[in-house]
């Protein structure tokens, strides 16, 4: 279970995050949502270590960040951070690379081996596995990213924006049902961030919603609608709760155009 | 006589072509600078028999000198890493999985020291103090000091901790027995027989015990290259049923080990890399980070060792000096180790604007820094006003500064694990070998 407490992250002078409290139950997979610089991302680095609060606390499994040696050793175990942009070893194949994350994880060799070549297939990097990773094409680095992600068998991910950086719909589709499959099936705990509600609809057991830098709803999808009176596509729910004068602004808009 | 001299003869190793290059090219430089001489002697009409004591003699024998002393040192470390599997992965791993056992000949040459080497130091050793006039313990110095050094890295390397520490120092020992020859060859011969003993065991350890290799060691092409072809074109099940010899899960993790580090400790860029390290307990223990603080003061203490020659004001402004050199190098090197990639949470202007001039949890990695220019430079600058010798407090001054930077805490693991930083990308990407996507 992740536990965040009363946390708060200020960059320079400007928070970002202020007392944000969240819990996250085994197996639940939890949408990050919210407009842009409200703290998604920040909130995922602080849930992952990357990042100390200046107030608050993270707390994984009932052990708490950084409060030990051991406790860190042990949580980093546990915990997957993949960040929007991670920095990947470009002189290394793909395969090379997996092989390191899953050696950095310390999962088993039989099952390392297997599950990276059924990982590079999943996603169609089979014809590109043994070629360094400089010679794919964005698209091709992202999938690779996130095949790294999923080599670890960490039973909780943190994922930053999994489904951006040109992914193509096969992965979009694969990566969804996978991260689907571990929800439920495994027990994994996923927390991604992510700024499309098309993604988050049908997958994410919970959405929290953060706006200025606090938690404005943690519900699942059906919830956010009864918390707005709205029944249409979350992406309208959404735009209530993160920023509701988009619509009025939209309005304006076409009515200021002058014909 | 090329038979005899095999064992110490160039094999196909880059190392070793790079290091014997240096070696024949001393050989080639010394006869250049002899044949030179000669030929001047010749010129200028001179006997060539009779010492000519002149300029021309003095800087022919100066640059020989150099040349025979360079060669001797290059010769002494070449001795050390040509053949060590420590060195040599791919090599170490070929020695593990074949029968080779400890009590016979290494295939690729000895590391252990052979009759030929005594037979080379003994021309190199004549020739240096009959010919060029040097001081007798020049050469046999020049020539095993780098030997000895390198072999207690082996031995640190492989848990041989009591020989790893007895010959550094000892060498330290030979300065003050300078002005003896005998003396020095003596000491010489003691510790070259402790590296002979503990090469022995220091070897058995690590080819048939699982003795962790250093990450830093790099891994040869053809290491690399059988790994790969192993991770790419067989399946490991297939390759496990093949070797038995790979059959214990101790030799596919290491396998797994060498395919997915390929020699290199960092390897699968950020956040995974800092993310990845576990480490809990220090990288060096209190005992051995005392030794290793004594062990440069100790060097240094040394010098005394030939103070009937040294200038009256020795210790004097260069000491000081020196111990300033020393102080920031150790502070610089604790702070980059500590701060590289592991930044403040909050940016100095931040720290301005919010009046959190100090945050506890991060500026606790610079306590140690100010302790130990405080203990390196205050402590033995008032001591000398007191009256304590120079030639004392200036090599104590060494310990006095490395000790903090060493035991005090955090320890790196701890700093990384717990520090009150944020994990940047910072210098700690490679940016060469890493891209961001």
């Amino acid at each position: 279970m992740i536990k965040v407490v009363d946390l708060t992250q200020h960059y320079g002078v400007r928070p970002v995050l202020r007392g944000v409290n969240l819990e996250v139950q085994p197996g639940e997979l939890l949408g990050l949502m919210g407009p842009n610089g409200m703290g998604k991302s920040t909130l995922l680095a602080a849930m992952a270590g990357v990042l100390s609060p200046q107030k608050g606390h993270v707390e994984i499994d009932g052990k708490q960040r950084r409060s030990s040696p051991e406790n860190e050793a042990a949580i980093r175990k546990q915990v997957l951070y993949l960040p929007d942009h991670p920095w990947l070893p470009m002189f290394r194949t793909g395969r090379e690379f997996l092989l390191a994350v899953g050696d950095i994880y310390e999962v088993d060799d039989e099952r390392l081996f297997d599950h990276v070549e059924r990982l590079l297939k999943l996603f169609d990097l089979e014809e590109k596995a043994d070629s360094p990773i400089r010679s794919y094409s964005s698209g091709q680095q992202k999938k690779i990213a996130i095949c790294a992600a999923l080599v670890t068998d960490a039973p909780i991910l943190l994922l930053d924006e999994p489904f951006s950086g040109g992914l193509d719909p096969a992965a979009i589709l694969a990566l969804k049902k996978v991260l689907k499959r571990l929800a439920d099936r495994e027990d994994v705990t996923v927390v991604m961030a992510t700024p499309v509600p098309e993604i988050v609809e049908g997958l994410a057991h919970r959405v929290a919603i953060l706006r200025r830098g606090e938690i404005a709803a943690c519900d699942p999808p059906d919830g956010l609608r009864k918390l707005t009176n709205c029944d249409g596509p979350l992406e309208v729910v959404l735009e209530h709760l993160i920023s509701p004068q988009t619509l009025d602004n939209i309005e304006n808009y076409f009515a200021e155009d002058v014909p | 006589m090329t038979r005899w001299l095999r064992p110490i003869l160039p094999r196909s190793s880059p190392t070793w072509y790079a290091v014997w290059g240096v070696v024949w090219i001393t050989i080639g430089l010394l006869a250049a600078t002899q044949a030179f001489y000669v030929w001047s002697l010749v010129r200028l009409g001179l006997p060539l028999w009779v010492e000519s004591g002149g300029e021309l003699g003095e800087t022919s024998r100066d640059l020989a000198c150099v040349i025979l002393v360079a060669g001797c040192l290059a010769y002494g470390f070449s001795r050390a890493a040509a053949y060590h599997p420590v060195l040599r992965r791919d090599y170490l791993l070929w020695l593990r999985l074949s029968p080779w056992s400890p009590g016979k000949v290494l295939p690729l040459g000895p590391v252990r020291l052979v009759w030929q080497d005594a037979v080379l130091l003994a021309v190199a050793t004549l020739y240096g103090g009959a010919v060029l006039r040097l001081p007798w313990p020049v050469v046999p110095v020049s020539m095993i000091v780098p030997y000895l050094l390198a072999m207690a890295l082996y031995f640190h390397t492989t848990g041989h901790r009591l020989a790893a520490w007895v010959l550094p120092f000892g060498i330290g020992l030979i300065s003050f027995l300078w002005f003896r020859p005998g003396a020095v060859v003596a000491s010489l011969a003691v510790l070259c027989m402790i590296a002979q003993i503990t090469a022995h065991r220091s070897i058995q350890t690590l080819v048939r015990e699982e003795t962790a290799l250093p990450r830093s060691v790099a891994l040869s092409a053809a290491a690399l290259s059988a790994m790969k072809r192993t991770s790419t074109h067989a399946p490991f099940g297939a390759m496990r049923d093949e070797t038995p010899l790979l059959a214990e899960p101790r030799d596919r993790s290491r396998l797994r080990g060498h395919v997915a580090h390929a020699g290199a400790p960092h390897n699968a860029g950020w956040p995974l890399d800092p993310l990845g390290f576990r480490e809990t307990k220090p990288l060096i223990s209190y005992r051995e980070a005392i030794l290793f603080s004594l062990l440069p003061g100790w060097y240094v203490y040394g010098i005394n060792g030939f103070k009937d020659v040294l200038p009256a004001d020795f210790w004097g402004p260069a000491g000081l000096g020196f111990t300033c050199f020393v102080v920031c190098a150790g502070v610089a090197v604790r702070l980059l180790l500590y701060c590289q990639a592991h930044f403040p949470p909050i940016s100095l202007w931040g720290r301005v604007c919010t009046l959190r001039l100090i945050v506890p949890r991060y500026d606790v990695v610079f306590l140690a820094p100010i302790l130990s220019v405080f203990c390196g430079l205050g402590i033995p600058w008032t001591l000398m006003k007191w009256g304590v010798p120079a030639a004392f407090m200036i090599p104590a001054s060494i310990p006095l500064a490395l000790l903090p930077l060493l035991n005090a805490g955090p320890s790196l693991p701890r700093w990384w694990l717990t520090g009150g930083h944020r994990i940047a990308t910072g210098i700690g990407v490679n940016r060469v070998l890493f891209k961001k996507i």
